[in-house]
């Protein structure tokens, strides 16, 4: 009995690992921006703790660009809400979103993927994006707009240009909607009427699941596409997202605001 | 993998079934639970059809012998009912286990299920219901090695539905009932159980990569120590227990990644005497959710920390469950008296009355950061240690629930049982939003028995509230045929909000150790929230059947 109460003292000595408050942190050098990372974040109205990842997709944006984070609000299961025009609700959900909330088997909210590396928590995203940031892109992507059909259409092309070996994947392109003002329930449990939604998933312009594609180094595929507005699409603040994804994830990703190339142009 | 698993439960069972038949003194026993949902769709709850069939179906055998037990659980949930996470989804056998036996000791290899004390640091269970089972895989050992002193050893690797969590989980539990040593005591009937426990639990996370900003990540501890004292007085009609449990900084999603220590403080005391009980609880808790992993949901956790608040069985009493805040903490108290009046008194009446009143009430502890922000709850990254003292208050009510309950037999066929509910249920604390529920439930039961094997129960149930989804009514006549048969009729109706019947018709058939269940209805929505993120349990309609053996 004694020597049975002693080992188990010495297994709970040894089991002792208490951290000092100056240990608790391990610095990591900033990561060199090789490509660009792609979050997905799932969310929704009803979600009080989606404006948290909403942070943390602005502090990610901060720290590395917009052009290095690219990401995209999709609002989809019960947390989302559809828009109800009649009764002046603005509901950002869509269909499409809902299905990728399905096929993603999202259950909680907020919950994300960077570059498809898996659907994590929002806390687990700074240390992906550091990763996949790093990694080096077999393709670039190039997002051009034609300025002539504005009004209820825009025509983009997608350039996917090979920069190393044969890529083969599945190109897929999104409209997403900034600055759109829309109920969110808030981390307090307050509701803010008036909450500014960014990034948010609009439509999928080449299909729900995007459209295959193979390129090798030194070529460019093209593709064209004709965008169709909504109504409710506020065009100053629309933006087209395409991305290259395979069983990898994510292997690239652009983002062009319409404006911004229709004015320069 | 599971094929061959299914084949060696196969084997098992054979064995198992030759090994009872042929021993002298070896008992085969086990159970079969399966429910069947054959889902519909209906848009007006919001119902989804998204497979044919779904069913949760389990199968337990156990042999019992003089020194060797052992068993084996065999679960099909390929197509589960709506609700359950993902990761439930399987077959298998997850289960299986062989304990021997000598004298008072027992030493259990594979699957296991253990609770420490209240389960403050340990508990491992199985709540089929709520997809739950924590259980441990490795050894366990339990010794008696003088009268009164019982000691336990254990080490496993935690079951996160079809994987085991990497992170180690071992502990010691030690209980002295020192009235076993003192005759005096054991004489005038005073008892006092002594306890202490430890649980660490040893976690390989050197890789993970959690970030507090871009260039700093998390260093997680490898070890996670939690301990546990209590002691346990009795004397005739009463008992007290105190008992209070320490964690070890255990940074992870649900407290935000903060190195701060966990506590659970609680005192119980009752009293129980013929006609009369008494029971008054305090409990503080603090930073306690402890996992084998750092998963959100209600999966993977060692510990279990009561709600101190009442089950309640009725339909409606039971609308607005309150679940414990294991990582933002709370205060939790709770009273309760129940008093039989004899019969041929004047309240008691011919055949005698019980009355029993419940009082609950869960506050919010403090979080005092140094910015001065208020946090709700700590999910997330916050990494900030802060203050909170032991005997404040936090802002926010979670729950409260003051009922009472009367049951009298009216006549010699006639049972009345009438109860009515006070509660607050604060939904943004438990389920992430919704704002605080002020509700009043009514409730009349009623059971009349027409003759020896023929018994009619009726409720009627009305829950009044000017929150969520407003009023409700629920009615259920339930005709018992004895011995076999059963017919129920029920309906919940939110009479006050989207005017939505939730209708479900059921007939259950009893013999001998089966019970069979067919019934079609509707199942309303609802959220279940954890840690900061939610769960959603879906609507539902269709026809259901239900099937248990115990044998």
């Amino acid at each position: 009995m004694k020597n049975s109460i002693l080992l188990l003292g010495l297994l709970m000595l040894a089991a002792c690992d208490p951290i000092a408050e100056e240990d608790r942190l391990i610095y990591e050098a900033p990561p060199s921006v090789n490509r660009s990372v792609l979050i997905e974040d799932f969310t929704g109205q009803r979600c009080v703790n989606c404006p948290n990842a909403a942070d943390e997709i602005h502090a990610l944006q901060q720290e590395y660009g917009e052009d290095a984070v690219i990401a995209v609000g999709i609002h989809g299961g019960p947390m989302a809400v559809y828009p109800v025009p009649e009764r002046g609700i603005v509901g950002l959900a869509t269909e499409t979103g809902d299905a990728y909330n399905d096929y993603w088997k999202v259950e909680q909210w907020p919950m994300g993927m960077v570059n498809r590396q898996g659907v994590t928590e929002f806390s687990k995203w700074k240390g992906t994006v550091r990763q996949e940031l790093q990694k080096e892109s077999p393709v670039a992507i190039m997002i051009d707009f034609d300025s002539k059909q504005m009004s209820k259409q825009a025509a983009a092309q997608i350039h996917v240009e090979g920069r190393k070996g044969a890529t083969n994947g599945k190109l897929q392109v999104w409209v997403v909607e900034d600055s759109i003002s829309a109920i969110q329930l808030m981390p307090d449990g307050t509701a803010n009427a008036k909450y500014l939604h960014q990034h948010v998933f609009r439509a999928a312009v080449n299909g729900i699941w995007g459209e295959d594609i193979s390129v090798t180094e030194g070529t460019t595929d093209k593709h064209s596409y004709t965008i169709n507005m909504e109504d409710v699409w506020v065009k100053k603040n629309l933006s087209v997202v395409a991305f290259v994804h395979n069983d990898q994830g994510v292997i690239q990703v652009a983002r062009q605001k319409l404006l911004e190339e229709i004015q320069q142009e | 993998m599971k094929r061959l698993r299914l084949s060696l439960f196969a084997v098992l069972c054979s064995l198992l079934t030759a090994v009872a038949q042929e021993q002298k003194g070896v008992k085969l026993s086990g159970s079969v639970q399966s429910d069947i949902l054959i889902p519909q769709e209906d848009e007006k709850i919001g119902a989804a059809k998204k497979e044919d069939f779904q069913t949760n179906t389990y199968v337990d055998l156990q042999l019992q012998s003089k020194y060797v037990d052992a068993g084996a659980r065999l679960e099909y949930l390929q197509h589960p009912l709506p609700g359950f996470e993902n990761d439930f989804k399987g077959w298998g056998v997850p289960n299986v286990w062989a304990k021997g036996k000598l004298g008072g000791n027992e030493l259990t290899l594979g699957t296991f299920y253990e609770q420490f004390g209240s389960g403050f640091i340990l508990r491992t269970y199985e709540e089929r219901s709520l997809g739950i089972d924590n259980s441990l895989l490795g050894g366990r050992l339990l010794l008696k090695p003088i009268s009164g002193v019982v000691v336990k050893l254990l080490s496993g690797r935690q079951r996160h539905y079809w994987k085991w969590n990497k992170g180690l989980v071992s502990g010691a539990d030690l209980e002295l009932n020192i009235d076993e040593w003192v005759p005096k005591m054991q004489a005038s009937g005073l008892h006092l159980m002594l306890g202490g426990s430890w649980v660490n639990k040893y976690q390989q996370m050197d890789d993970a990569q959690v970030f507090v900003d871009n260039t700093h990540r998390i260093r997680f501890p490898k070890f996670v120590n939690a301990w546990d004292v209590r002691a346990n007085l009795s004397y005739g009609a009463w008992n007290v227990l105190a008992e209070y449990a320490q964690k070890e900084a255990d940074p992870s999603f649900a407290n935000g990644y903060v190195f701060k220590k966990g506590h659970v403080a609680m005192l119980s005391g009752s009293y129980s005497a013929k006609g009369l009980s008494v029971l008054l609880q305090a409990k503080r808790s603090e930073n306690m959710s402890f996992k084998s992993d750092d998963v959100a949901g209600i999966s993977s956790a060692i510990n279990h920390l009561p709600a101190f608040t009442q089950d309640q069985t009725y339909a409606l009493a039971a609308l607005y469950p309150y679940a414990t805040q294991l990582a933002d903490g709370e205060w939790a108290y709770q009273a309760e008296i129940g008093y039989h009046f004899k019969r041929k008194t004047a309240l008691g009446g011919k055949y005698g009355m019980n009355v029993r009143l419940n009082f609950s009430y869960v506050r919010s502890i403090p979080h005092e950061f140094a910015d001065g922000i208020e946090r709700k709850t700590l999910a997330g990254i916050t990494f900030v240690d802060y203050k909170s003292p032991f005997f404040k208050w936090g802002s926010d009510t979670h729950y409260q629930d003051l009922n009472v309950q009367i049951s009298r037999r009216m006549t010699r066929d006639f049972r009345l049982n009438v109860m009515y509910m006070n509660q607050r249920y604060n939904k943004s604390i438990v389920e992430g939003e919704g704002g605080m529920i002020h509700s009043n439930i009514f409730i009349v039961d009623a059971k009349y028995q027409f003759s020896k094997k023929t018994t009619l129960r009726g409720e009627l149930q009305y829950l009044t509230t000017k929150d969520d989804q407003k009023d409700w009514a629920y009615g259920l006549l339930e005709l018992s045929l004895a011995p076999h048969w059963m017919f129920t009729i029920s309906d919940m109706w939110n009479c006050g909000g989207t005017k939505i019947h939730y209708y479900q018709g059921l007939v259950t058939f009893n013999i001998g150790s089966h019970r069979l269940q067919a019934g079609y209805g509707r199942t309303r929505a609802g959220y279940n929230c954890s840690g900061g993120v939610c769960r959603y349990v879906p609507a539902q309609r269709g026809f259901t059947v239900s099937y248990n053996y115990n044998f």
